[in-house]
C-alpha cells in the first residue's frame, strides 16, 4: 500500500460525510439523531458532518422500516451515493422492521433492500447510543482500511460500588 | 527588461508564484482559515468543533480535501460533460488568480511599498471582473449540471449576484477614491499615510464590504443558494469526488481572498507597528522591515493577523444569523444596501470636496 493510498484511507476515517435518509420513520430517531450533532454529544469531534446530498456523502445513516413505497427509492439513492459508502441503521426500525415488522406495507430492516454495515438498536436509540455506534464505526473502518491506531487503549474496567462511595454516581 | 531576464530570475520568479506568496502559501492559508472558521463557528454554538485529527483537529479541512480527492468521480447522464467537469477547474484557477493580487510581501523591491504577484496600474478593476466571473461560473455549474435543484440554485446565485455586485464595488471604490488610485498596492501606501479625519471615512464602506462580502461567498445570512434543507446544496448538488474537492478548495481560496482583500483596501494592509507615531516604529523599524529579510516573516504574520480577525468576524455572521429568504435578500439588498453604499459615495465626495477643506484638514 502506497503512501498516497494509505494518507487517503486516513482521510476516510478521519472525515465521514452523513446523509441523513427517512425511508417511513415516526420522527424519534431524526431527532436524536440531529441531538447527536448538537452541542452535548458533538458529532463534528470525529470530523462528521451533514450534507444535504447524497452525492456528497461517505456514509448513509437511516432511520424507519422500510415501506415497499419507499424501496426503489432508497435503493436509488443508494445508488447515487460515491463509492466507497457505508450504510448505518438507526434505530429498531430500521434494524429489523420494530413493531412494524410483519405489516402488510412493511419489507423489514434496511438490510432487506440495501447493505447495511452497522446497526444502532433502541427506540429511539439515545444520542449517546448514536455517537458510539459512530465511533464503533469509524473504529472498524480504519481496521477494514488497515490505519488504526497502532496503540490499543486501554479498557477501563467501570467499578459502580466504588464509584458510588466516591459520590461519583450521584451526580 | 526581457533581455535581463535570466534562467535564474525565471526560476526564482517561479518559486515566488508556485511556493511562497503564490499557490502552496495560498492553499496552506485556505485550509488553515476554513479550520478556523469551522472551531469558531462551532464554540459560538456551544460545540466543540473538530478534535480529533491533528492538534485540535487542524487537520480537518486537510483530510477532506483528500478524503474528496479519493471518492468515486460520478457524472450525471444527462449533464454535459465537458462543461461539468471544466467548472471545478476553472473556479480553482479563478480563485487562486485573485489571491495573486493580494499583497503580502515586497514582491517588486524597485517599487515603494508591498506589491502581491501581479500587479500593475487598475488591477482593482481587474480584480472585480475576476469576482463577478467567478459567480457567473457558479451558475453555470448549477445549469450544466442539469438538475432542478441545481438550477434553482444557480437562479437564486443569480439573485444574489444582482443584488450584492453594486454595494460590494461602491465599497470596494471608496479607498480608491480617497487615495486616487485604483492600484491595490498604491492605495496601500496612500492609506499608511492618511490623516484620521479620512481614515474615518473607511468604516462605513468596511461594514458595507463586509456585508456584501459575506453574500459573495454565499456563507449563512445568504447562503439560499445552497440551503442544505430546501434545495440540497443548490448548484454544488451533483458534484461529487474530485469536483467537490476542487470546489470546496475553491470556496476556501475565496474565504481567503475576501480576508486579504479586506486587510489591503480597509485595514490597511500588513503594517501593524508602523502605524504607531513614534520614530523608532514609523521610520526605524518600518526602515529595517522594508529593506531585510525579516520584513517577509514580519509581513507575512501580520497579514496572517489581520486576515485571521477578519475571518472571525465573518463566522460570527455566520453564527449569529439565521438563513434569510430570497425576497428579504433582494428586498433588503436593493432598498437598504444599495442606497447606503450611494450615499457613503456621496458622504465621501463631500467629505472629501467641502467639508474637511473648510475645517482645514488635509489628506
Amino acid at each position: 500500500m502506497g503512501f498516497l493510498q494509505k494518507l487517503i484511507n486516513k482521510a476516510r476515517v478521519k472525515s465521514p460525510y452523513v446523509f441523513h435518509f427517512n425511508s417511513g420513520s415516526c420522527n424519534g430517531c431524526d431527532i436524536e439523531i440531529l441531538a447527536a450533532l448538537m452541542p452535548r454529544l458533538d458529532l463534528e469531534r470525529f470530523g462528521v458532518k451533514l450534507v444535504g446530498s447524497p452525492r456528497h456523502a461517505d456514509i448513509m445513516l437511516i432511520t424507519g422500516p422500510v415501506t415497499e413505497q419507499i424501496r426503489p427509492r432508497l435503493q436509488r439513492i443508494y445508488e447515487q451515493m460515491a463509492e466507497p459508502k457505508f450504510v448505518v441503521a438507526v434505530g429498531s426500525c430500521a434494524c429489523s422492521g420494530g413493531v412494524f415488522r410483519g405489516g402488510y406495507n412493511v419489507l423489514g430492516g434496511v438490510d432487506q433492500a440495501i447493505p447495511v454495515t452497522a446497526y444502532i438498536p433502541g427506540c429511539p436509540p439515545k444520542p449517546t447510543a448514536i455517537t458510539f455506534g459512530a465511533y464503533k464505526l469509524l473504529e472498524v473502518l480504519s481496521k477494514a482500511f488497515g490505519v488504526a491506531e497502532k496503540k490499543e487503549k486501554e479498557e477501563v474496567p467501570f467499578d459502580i460500588t466504588a464509584a458510588q462511595s466516591e459520590g461519583v454516581a450521584e451526580t | 527588461m526581457m533581455q535581463t531576464l535570466q534562467f535564474l530570475d525565471i526560476l526564482i520568479w517561479g518559486l515566488w508564484v508556485l511556493l511562497f506568496p503564490g499557490i502552496f502559501f495560498i492553499t496552506f492559508l485556505a485550509l488553515l482559515w476554513e479550520w478556523i472558521d469551522r472551531k469558531v463557528y462551532a464554540r459560538l454554538q456551544n460545540r466543540i468543533g473538530p478534535l480529533h485529527t491533528g492538534w485540535q483537529g487542524i487537520l480537518q479541512p486537510l483530510m477532506d480535501f483528500l478524503k474528496l480527492l479519493g471518492k468515486e468521480d460520478l457524472t450525471p447522464k444527462r449533464a454535459d460533460k465537458r462543461s461539468f467537469s471544466a467548472v471545478p477547474v476553472i473556479m480553482l484557477v479563478l480563485s487562486i488568480t485573485l489571491c495573486m493580487f493580494i499583497p503580502i510581501v515586497d514582491m517588486d523591491p524597485s517599487l515603494p511599498g508591498i506589491q502581491g504577484i501581479l500587479s500593475f496600474e487598475g488591477d482593482l478593476i481587474l480584480l472585480l471582473f475576476l469576482s463577478s466571473m467567478l459567480v457567473a461560473v457558479i451558475m453555470l455549474a448549477g445549469y450544466f449540471s442539469s438538475n432542478p435543484f441545481g438550477q434553482v440554485g444557480s437562479a437564486r446565485t443569480g439573485m444574489l449576484l444582482i443584488s450584492f455586485e453594486i454595494p460590494l464595488i461602491a465599497a470596494i471604490v471608496t479607498p480608491a477614491i480617497l487615495t486616487g488610485s485604483l492600484r491595490i498596492s498604491t492605495i496601500m501606501e496612500g492609506l499608511k499615510t492618511l490623516n484620521i479625519p479620512y481614515a474615518l471615512l473607511l468604516i462605513l464602506p468596511l461594514v458595507i464590504f463586509l456585508i456584501s462580502i459575506q453574500a459573495e461567498l454565499e456563507r449563512i445570512p445568504f447562503d439560499v443558494s445552497h440551503a442544505e434543507t430546501e434545495i440540497v446544496h443548490g448548484w454544488q448538488v451533483e458534484f461529487s469526488g474530485k469536483k467537490l474537492a476542487l470546489i470546496h478548495m475553491a470556496e476556501d481560496i475565496m474565504l481567503v481572498f475576501a480576508a486579504g482583500i479586506t486587510t489591503s483596501l480597509f485595514l490597511g494592509g500588513p503594517y501593524l507597528l508602523e502605524f504607531i507615531p513614534l520614530d523608532v516604529f514609523s521610520v526605524t523599524f518600518a526602515t529595517l522591515m522594508q529593506t531585510s529579510w525579516i520584513g517577509w516573516v514580519y509581513y507575512t504574520l501580520v497579514f496572517m493577523f489581520k486576515s485571521i480577525i477578519v475571518v472571525m468576524i465573518l463566522s460570527n455572521m455566520r453564527t449569529a444569523f439565521a438563513r434569510w429568504r430570497i425576497d428579504q435578500i433582494v428586498h433588503y439588498g436593493w432598498k437598504f444596501m444599495v442606497p447606503l453604499a450611494l450615499v457613503n459615495l456621496l458622504l465621501v465626495q463631500l467629505a472629501i470636496v467641502y467639508i474637511f477643506p473648510i475645517l482645514g484638514v488635509i489628506v
